[in-house]
């Protein structure tokens, strides 16, 4: 395709309407993140690699070298701290724009500058791969696309200078995500097709960060289960159904074909994508056949797309679904500049470019509101998390500081999310809390102030301990009560009194700070449940069996906000304050 | 100028080669032998969905009645065709049914000329007795429910055929048949949206003098939909406010091509599901054989002579039904069966269309002839097993407004003959509803309003002695109808009790016993309990009356109806229970 052709007369020139579409499509990200906190890995990154020691910068994540985002998220935090997600939401929006820079810079050498905008406009509204696009969390992956492209770009370029930007990017994003072995792996191809002698010359390029990984692999295996891959004899197994997953999942998303009819919501089908996906591969083995040359990006390209799939394919596991919005991003994109290589390639009457367009109009309109209903999901984890970390700074130094900050199950996919209460609120100390303050936290939704309540109960420890032999009340504060349902009270010196009218009366009391008392009459067991931020109470404690005393002690902390505690018995109850 | 691969349009026509046979006559035998078996096969049904509404909540002739959306469609002329039978014939006459075969046999008959002048008479002969038997989409082949999407479908198609004309007198036939297919069913939009594309890319010129052709019934169409937003629903069957949301833009590639996907496995028949022997509709095939429709497409246009201008039109048709589907029916699946009659008529014309100038070789030619005609096969079996169901809903159906014609007027006005979700717990599966079989409520008609139209026009319910004739399940249907009608319970005794007799039992014990017309009373003696069952047409004793609770005495006063039948009761009970006179 002619490039002075498709220049029509008056139209702005590419580079504005790329910085047009650049800035929009970052302004809706930066949008759609708002209200957003750290997620998943990025409470690993804040809490478990304090201090800028070699020995933590290096340490895995989930098995990968994280070298470089760990500088960059320790150096946002270090200048403004973590008190705020800002940092990271105009960062995340940086490097998605760089990203999509660098896929257009890649496509507009072969479709010319206009239409190359089209793809690079899916690329950077690319919702389906919601993890990446949709939240600041997407960032973890965003650097490894970067250098990956950036080698690739730098390699075609060719000469020294290229070169040396080739070996370094290539680097980078080994120190980003292990998934950049893939983009290593194109690299080689593309450094291999430059012929014998070239390809002796410029080995270095893809020796160089081999052996630097390939050291460093050695290297982590002394942080144990940190460093350990998911490759299993299953994973081999299972490769073919897998990738051909993989494909399909990034098949549907690039078509857009990836929704339900009449689901209202997020949805994420792949039916679509194996038919889509097996038709691609149809194309491509038809080029492959042909006897015209084939592009060494191509080349390439195909096999990073292939050492992606695989590798992931052999890393699968729980949390790691072959058809995961994360793989989607890189395998879409990669996917989209082979359909480039081919497209460029082929004579297309206006008809095809007119299905062309339509299609990928389609596909950018399912993937905006793909986007748009994915943001919201992560902004609901993240106020759900800051509900949690609220409740572990609450709890304090009251809690068992070992304890993990979250009640997660002991699998070995989610062992670095095991992050002891000490690393936390050291990290917190140092850098700032990202955690809701008490006052944030009682204006929050129900859902964080009920995650902070959970936290606060598994925390501290609190339940009811039997006492044989209650204590006197102390003369101040009396129990304070809130409701009474099927049944009367009486307060008898700072005592509350319930005498059930009938079956499960209820009594709701404001608890003073040392806790409360309960001796309950002979009978069936009273149930009792604390709340002090969330207007449902949280999961009972033990109940207390008929003729039998029990004390909830409750810690003393830096928040005065009273707990309350909801007591059903079928029969009378005396709940009384104990010292604080 | 056109670009690359489109040509002007030119009036073409594929003529039979010398001494082929003209298939026309073989046509008419397909479409006499078509008829018999339709007619066969809806024998038995009753009206359905939308029908009721047509019966019961659309009375009178005023222009806020005739004009008053249906679901959000123009329906103006179908009602005005039900009004007619309604008034000559009664609800209950043969007369719905054979204008739906009429109405069926016109398409295909249309159809077929559009097929004809693009792919010879052979393949439109087979495309159009498939359309004939379109088991995929039995709602409207194989149920009067056709009637208004095969009225909107019958004057598009015509349109497109007078437009072919390339004359004013054609324009102007055009014209009224859009404005008739908007009147009709929204599904005339595409027709008229594939006019107007006609209309813009090619025919004779001048275009722009040509505007009014599908301009002025698109316009009336829109002055209607304006003036219809003031309009509340008549009835709950009527209801279904449009409903574009974002997350059903976002679905609309999915939709579209989960669309296409349907119509391909209509036309082949890869629907069903081998081993069910029931009305199916399995998507499974639809995105293989989608794609594989598309690569065809793909290689049509790089492979085949220049595209005529007009496949704009064909194309814009199915893009412009689905998407409209996409867009609107958010509680509604591509698959449904309603969708398949124009997802297949279009998807085939654009077939044709786009096969206008290709030669198909006489082989090509005889394995699509074959194809088609062996489609019809799992099609016309899924009419079948389409009619069975609609013929089982039907004698619920008459069996539930019997139930509410005996109640007479002592049944609430706005009570739902078959509220949403159905009254009775039937062990007959339904339709409808995204290829699942779940249980159908098809009657969502106010009493008042169904027993208002019934003066009016005549019973389409089973008469008593029918009703004592019907199936165990249909009686058992009006039982409930008539419990939810006349809500038979206990009270409180008024007075003294007489004629009792006594029963006593120490473990649970059952009575069965008439209930005289001046009801019954049970008392129950401390320590003991009593449930009371009641049934008037069913077999069991299927209509829970209350529990009378140890120590007490309760009543069951049952108050006269349209019919002398006696009602049933069943007194299951433990220890002491008397059963007196009130």
């Amino acid at each position: 395709m002619s490039r002075t052709a498709e220049k029509g007369r008056g139209w702005p020139g590419p580079i504005p309407l790329l910085g047009l579409l650049i800035v929009g499509a970052a302004a809706l990200t930066f949008w759609e993140t708002r209200g957003q906190s750290l997620y998943a890995d990025e409470v690993t990154i804040f809490s478990s690699y304090r201090g800028w020691d070699p020995g933590v910068l290096l340490r895995p994540d989930g098995g990968h070298l994280i070298l470089t985002t760990l500088l960059v998220y320790k150096t946002l935090w270090q200048i403004f701290g973590a008190e705020s997600y800002l940092p990271l939401r105009i960062l995340h929006v940086v490097l998605a724009s760089i990203s999509a820079g660098l896929f257009y810079q890649l496509a507009r050498t072969r479709i010319g500058d206009y239409p190359a905008l089209a793809p690079t406009a899916l690329v950077v509204l690319f919702g389906s791969a919601g993890e990446i696009v949709a939240t600041p969390f997407g960032s973890l992956a965003y650097g490894s696309v970067i250098f990956g492209l950036a080698a690739l770009l730098a390699l075609e370029r060719g000469g020294r200078r290229g070169d040396v930007i080739a070996c370094i990017c290539l680097i980078g994003a080994l120190a980003s995500y292990s998934i950049s072995i893939a983009f290593l792996v194109g690299a080689a191809v593309l450094v291999y097709l430059r012929g014998p002698a070239m390809r002796r010359r410029s080995a270095w390029v893809i020796a160089a960060p081999v052996l630097l990984y390939a050291a460093y692999r050695i290297y982590a295996l002394h942080y144990g289960g940190h460093g350990e891959t998911n490759i299993s004899l299953d994973n081999v197994g299972n490769l073919p159904s897998a990738m051909l997953t993989e494909l399909a999942a990034a098949a549907a998303a690039l078509s857009g074909l990836f929704r339900v009819p009449g689901q209202q919501g997020v949805s994420f089908d792949i039916s679509w994508g194996y038919p889509i996906g097996v038709a691609l591969v149809g194309l491509v083995a038809f080029r492959l056949r042909d006897r015209a040359p084939v592009s060494p990006r191509l080349w390439a390209l195909l096999a990073t797309l292939l050492a992606f799939w695989g590798l992931i394919a052999l890393n699968l596991g729980p949390l790691r679904a072959p058809d995961a919005s994360r793989y989607v991003y890189i395998a879409g994109l990669l996917m989209l500049l082979v359909l480039i290589e081919l497209l460029a390639e082929a004579r297309l009457a206006r008809l095809e470019l007119a299905g062309i367009a339509v299609l990928l109009a389609g596909s950018i309109l399912a993937n905006v509101v793909a986007l748009h209903e994915t943001a919201p999901q992560y902004r609901t984890a993240g106020r759900i998390l800051r509900g949690d970390l609220a409740g572990v700074e609450i709890a304090g130094r009251n809690a068992d500081p070992n304890l993990p900050i979250l009640e997660l199950p002991d699998e070995p996919v989610v062992r670095d999310l095991q992050i002891p209460v000490h690393d936390y609120l050291a990290a917190a100390a140092d850098l700032g809390s990202p955690a809701y303050s008490p006052d944030e936290l009682a204006a929050a939704p129900e859902t964080p102030r009920a995650a902070a309540d959970a936290q606060m109960i598994r925390l501290l420890g609190l339940h009811t301990a039997a006492e044989s032999a209650l204590p006197p009340p102390p003369a101040t504060p009396p129990v304070a009560t809130e409701a009474v349902r099927g049944g009367t009270v009486t307060v008898r010196a700072g005592c509350v009194v319930l005498e059930p009218t009938g079956p499960g009366a209820n009594l709701v009391l404001r608890l003073p700070p040392g806790g409360v008392s309960l001796r309950v009459a002979p009978g069936a067991s009273a149930s009792v449940a604390l709340r002090r931020f969330a207007d449902a109470f949280a999961a009972p404690l033990a109940p207390v069996a008929g003729g039998t005393s029990a004390v909830v002690a409750i810690p003393r902390d830096r928040v005065a906000r009273p707990w309350e505690a909801s007591i059903t018995a079928d029969q009378k109850v005396e709940a009384c304050p104990v010292p604080a | 100028m056109p670009g690359p691969g489109l040509t002007e349009s030119q009036t073409s026509e594929r003529l039979p080669p010398r001494g082929e046979a003209d298939p026309t006559r073989l046509l008419v035998v397909a479409m006499v032998l078509a008829a018999g078996f339709l007619l066969w096969e809806t024998r038995g049904q009753t009206m359905l969905f939308d029908e009721w509404s047509f019966f019961a909540d659309y009375r009178g002739h005023s222009p806020s009645i005739l004009l008053n959306p249906f679901g959000d469609n123009l329906e103006i002329v179908p009602i005005l065709i039900y009004k007619t039978v309604f008034a000559l014939f009664g609800p209950a006459s043969i007369a719905l049914r054979l204008i739906t075969v009429a109405l069926n046999l016109t398409c295909a008959g249309l159809f077929y000329v559009l097929m004809r002048r693009r792919v010879g008479g052979w393949i439109a002969f087979a495309a159009a007795s498939l359309l004939m038997v379109l088991g995929a989409a039995a709602d409207v082949v194989g149920a009067s429910l056709g009637i208004a999407i095969m009225t909107a479908v019958a004057c598009g198609l015509g349109a497109l055929i007078a437009l072919e004309r390339g004359d004013q007198r054609g324009d102007r036939i055009a014209c009224l048949l859009l404005i008739g297919a908007l009147a009709s069913n929204s599904i005339g939009l595409p027709f008229a949206v594939g006019a107007a594309v006609l209309v813009v890319f090619s025919g004779p010129r001048p275009r722009a003098g040509r505007w009014w052709v599908a301009g002025a019934p698109l316009l009336l169409y829109g002055i209607w939909r304006l003036w219809s937003l003031h309009l509340d629903p008549l009835g709950p069957l009527a209801a279904h406010p449009t409903d574009i949301t974002l997350a059903n833009i976002g679905t609309l590639p999915t939709s579209i091509a989960d669309s296409l996907a349907d119509a391909v496995l209509s036309i082949t028949g890869l629907y069903t599901q081998p081993g069910i022997a029931a009305r199916t509709f399995s998507t499974d095939f639809g995105p293989p054989l989608a794609v594989a429709v598309v690569a065809a497409l793909v290689l049509r246009i790089r492979r085949g002579p220049a595209l005529d201008r007009r496949v704009l039109a064909y194309a814009a048709m199915p893009l412009a039904y689905w998407a409209a589907i996409a867009l609107v029916a958010s509680d509604r699946t591509p698959s449904v069966s309603r969708y398949q009659y124009g997802g297949a008529i279009l998807l085939l014309l654009l077939s044709a269309e786009l096969a206008r100038d290709v030669r198909i070789a006489p082989r090509l030619q005889a394995a699509i002839v074959a194809a088609l005609l062996i489609s019809a096969a799992p099609n016309a079996y899924n009419i079948h097993a389409s009619s069975e169901l609609l013929r089982q809903n039907a004698r619920m159906d008459r069996a539930e407004m019997a139930a509410i014609e005996i109640a007479g007027d002592r049944v609430p006005y706005d009570l739902l003959v078959e509220p949403i979700g159905g009254r009775f717990d039937r062990s007959t599966p339904a339709l409808f509803s995204g290829g699942q079989l779940t249980p159908l409520s098809d009657a969502l008609i106010a009493a008042g309003r169904y027993r208002s139209a019934v003066a009016a026009f005549g019973s389409p319910a089973y008469s008593e002695s029918e009703l004592d004739a019907s199936p165990a399940e249909a009686r058992a249907a009006a039982d409930a109808e008539l419990a939810a009608a006349l809500g038979p319970h206990l009270v409180p005794v008024s007075g003294p009790l007489r004629d009792c007799h006594r029963r006593t039992s120490a473990g649970p014990g059952t009575i069965e016993l008439p209930v005289p017309p001046g009801g019954v009373a049970i008392r129950v003696a401390a320590g003991g309990t009593a449930t009371l069952s009641l049934r008037r047409f069913g077999d069991s004793y299927s209509i829970p009356a209350g529990t009378v609770a140890g120590g007490s005495a309760l009543e069951l006063r049952l108050p006269a109806d349209g019919s002398s039948r006696a009602w049933g009761a069943q007194l299951a009970y433990s220890g002491r229970v008397e059963v007196c006179a009130p």
